[in-house]
């Protein structure tokens, strides 16, 4: 491996080490609170890394989205519950002991495929999508290519929806 | 592009028929669910029932029709039709089912169009030819079956099924796009067209990467088909369903999973089959002996039918490891046994689970108990119940032997005679639990007062029905096999 130590590389070893480390730090506190507020630390390395990638568009929906509504959404479910659930410290059992090694096997498994291959290197004037800018490329694939799984989402949120409502509602019928 | 009149005029709309039938039906379902707030609405369910039947209609259509395409997404060939008219029995066998639910023990009303975007996910399932719409369809079949599994929400038991069932799949789903991301990121396209094109040139270039993506895709649809190891939520969310949905969970979204997977698997990796599937048949050996093995102490009748539908599930994936092990001549053989099977499968487990409920409500326990003397109570229960019980064991005479002949005969012919055997060895298992349903069915108990169960007219239907197409693919195979050896598989 050769290091190029340019400005990019840096801020993607930088947003990379924080991703890892508000992931780590999430699974690592007890307090609910503190869970969805390390997630939204992920939230925004990712939205980082998607803008080293060129893709601004993705970067900006997910600050929007993840950042923005979903991680504040669980914050204020969790405050109006007024949910004060805490986890039990963390313990050594043989559970938890075959977990961690089943995990490192697979990271280490994950880790030797990826390194061993030689992917490819992309020339720099490489023309993506087409000349367009990412919005109407977004668009484009979106409303023509995958037409059909996008109104097939469409489905998906009504169940969601409806599904939300009968497990949420109180209702008489069921006495 | 067409201009917009030639594009009225393109053959899309039949293409994509059954789907959009079922599409309509629920969403007419819904509205008047929301209209009519009142009194007994089990005629929703017969509306539902109405909509599947015109589905199956045009389904069966395309038996007839050349293959074709929509949108490069939804596909017409022998192996869509076949799997879209498996679904659609299926979801009007459930309907039926659901329609005993009445009075204090009604389910919520809203089940019953959830079940019918349930099989929209799974008709887009089969029908499917591009990653992201195999995946949302399976995103939409499965989030309707995390609600209709905790459909009971003052039940603990419905609850805990329903949770445990959306982590493992939630789990299930991470993997399988971790395997899809792989896959996209060395071939740059979704469209299992253009990456069937690309397949042998993707090994050669990155096999590493080729085998990992095979791997976390095969290991993703196990969560879903309750592959041993992935099957830890299986018993729990099956006991605490309500049976019909159970039922639904056993045999729609398993079928639904196992044909999203055969195409993925053949598409994507056709050209080194040799060298990925036997990681199937691994996966097949260990959940035949864990599923049978699991499954015999249990007294739980319908945790007894969830581990039995984990082993089935391991019979199933035996021709998928045979894939790698033979030529493209022996394709057809193997789609025919394992949609052979499927059929065979959902029948005898559908009944099954009706026979359980009803004996568990007049009862009020599902402990296999229950069964004792049900010979005496109600002979014609008893008779169906032997039969699906000797199907799903694989005795002569009923489709669950040829099912599992088909099968054997397969892995003899293609050289892999290990599979064969352990399928043999696993099935001896098998008997000794579903012939203990049996002693206990015909068992005398002279303590008891013989009160004749009740049956509702949809379930003496619903029994009828499967006890009929059981006998009848085990007595007369060729009803089912003369269309499927005669189809043109894939398009």
């Amino acid at each position: 491996m050769n290091f190029v130590w340019n400005g990019p590389m840096i801020a993607f070893y930088v947003l990379a080490l924080s991703v890892l480390g508000a992931g780590i730090l999430m699974l690592s506190v007890r307090k609910v609170v503190y869970m969805a507020l390390s997630i939204g630390g992920v939230f925004i390395g990712a939205a980082g890394i998607y803008i080293l990638l060129g893709a601004e568009f993705v970067a900006v929906a997910q600050i929007l989205i993840y950042v923005g509504a979903i991680t504040i959404l669980m914050m204020f479910a969790i405050m109006l519950t007024n949910h004060k659930a805490e986890e039990e410290p963390f313990r050594w059992t043989v559970r938890n002991a075959t977990a961690a090694v089943g995990s490192v096997l697979l990271a280490l498994v994950l880790l030797a495929v990826i390194r061993s291959t030689t992917w490819p290197v992309q020339s720099a004037n490489l023309n993506l999508n087409g000349g367009n800018s990412n919005p109407v490329a977004i668009g484009l694939v979106m409303f023509k290519q995958y037409a059909f799984p996008f109104e097939l989402v469409s489905l998906v949120l009504i169940v969601g929806l409806v599904g939300a409502v009968i497990l949420a509602q109180e209702r008489k019928e069921e006495e | 592009m067409p201009n917009t009149i030639d594009w009225l005029h393109q053959p899309y709309w039949m293409t994509m028929g059954p789907l959009l039938t079922l599409v309509v039906t629920a969403f007419l379902v819904m509205v008047l669910e929301l209209i009519f707030r009142n009194g007994d609405r089990r005629w929703l369910t017969g509306i539902s029932m109405l909509g599947t039947l015109v589905a199956l209609g045009v389904a069966l259509g395309h038996f007839n029709a050349q293959p074709s395409q929509a949108l490069n997404t939804v596909v017409i060939d022998a192996f869509s039709s076949v799997f879209s008219v498996l679904i659609l029995i299926t979801v009007f066998l459930v309907l039926l089912f659901t329609l005993d639910y009445k009075g204090s023990n009604r389910l919520a009303a809203e089940h019953t169009y959830l079940l019918l975007f349930a099989a929209v996910g799974a008709l887009a399932m089969a029908t499917a030819v591009d990653l992201v719409t195999l995946y949302v369809g399976l995103e939409l079949l499965s989030i309707a079956s995390y609600v209709l599994v905790a459909v009971r929400r003052k039940s603990t038991h419905s609850v805990e099924g329903g949770i445990k069932y959306m982590l493992m799949g939630a789990l299930g789903s991470a993997v399988l796009l971790y395997g899809i991301s792989f896959i996209y990121g060395i071939s740059g396209t979704t469209n299992l067209m253009s990456l069937s094109a690309v397949a042998v040139t993707m090994y050669t270039t990155y096999p590493a990467i080729t085998v990992l993506g095979f791997v976390l895709m095969l290991f993703g649809m196990g969560f879903k088909l309750s592959l041993v190891p992935f099957h830890m939520w299986t018993p729990d969310a099956y006991a605490g369903a309500p049976s019909a949905i159970s039922s639904f969970l056993a045999t729609l979204s398993k079928s639904a999973a196992f044909a999203m997977l055969l195409r993925m698997l053949l598409f994507i990796f056709n050209g080194v089959a040799d060298k990925v599937f036997f990681w199937a048949g691994i996966l097949a050996a260990i959940t035949m002996v864990v599923g049978n093995f699991i499954a015999l102490p249990q007294r739980n009748m319908k945790r007894l039918l969830a581990f039995s539908s984990v082993a089935q599930a391991g019979y199933i994936l035996v021709p998928f490891a045979l894939i790698g092990a033979s030529t493209v001549q022996d394709w057809p053989s193997l789609f025919d046994s394992i949609s052979f099977y499927l059929f065979a499968y959902t029948f005898m487990t559908v009944g099954a689970f009706a026979v359980v409920h009803i004996v568990s409500e007049q009862k009020h326990t599902l402990d296999s108990d229950a069964l004792i003397g049900l010979y005496h109570r109600s002979p014609w229960l008893a008779v169906a119940l032997s039969i699906f019980m000797l199907s799903l064991a694989g005795m002569p005479l009923t489709a669950g032997f040829l099912g599992k002949f088909y099968i054997f005969s397969n892995t003899v012919q293609l050289h892999t005679p290990w599979l064969g055997i352990v399928l043999f060895a696993t099935s001896v298992v098998s008997f000794y639990y579903y012939l203990g349903w049996l002693r206990k069915v015909f068992q005398h108990n002279p303590e008891e007062e013989r009160v004749a169960v009740p049956i509702s007219l949809p379930m003496n239907t619903l029994v009828a029905l499967c006890v009929v197409l059981t006998l009848v693919l085990g007595l007369v195979p060729a009803t089912l096999l003369h269309p499927l050896l005669n189809a043109h598989w894939v398009y």
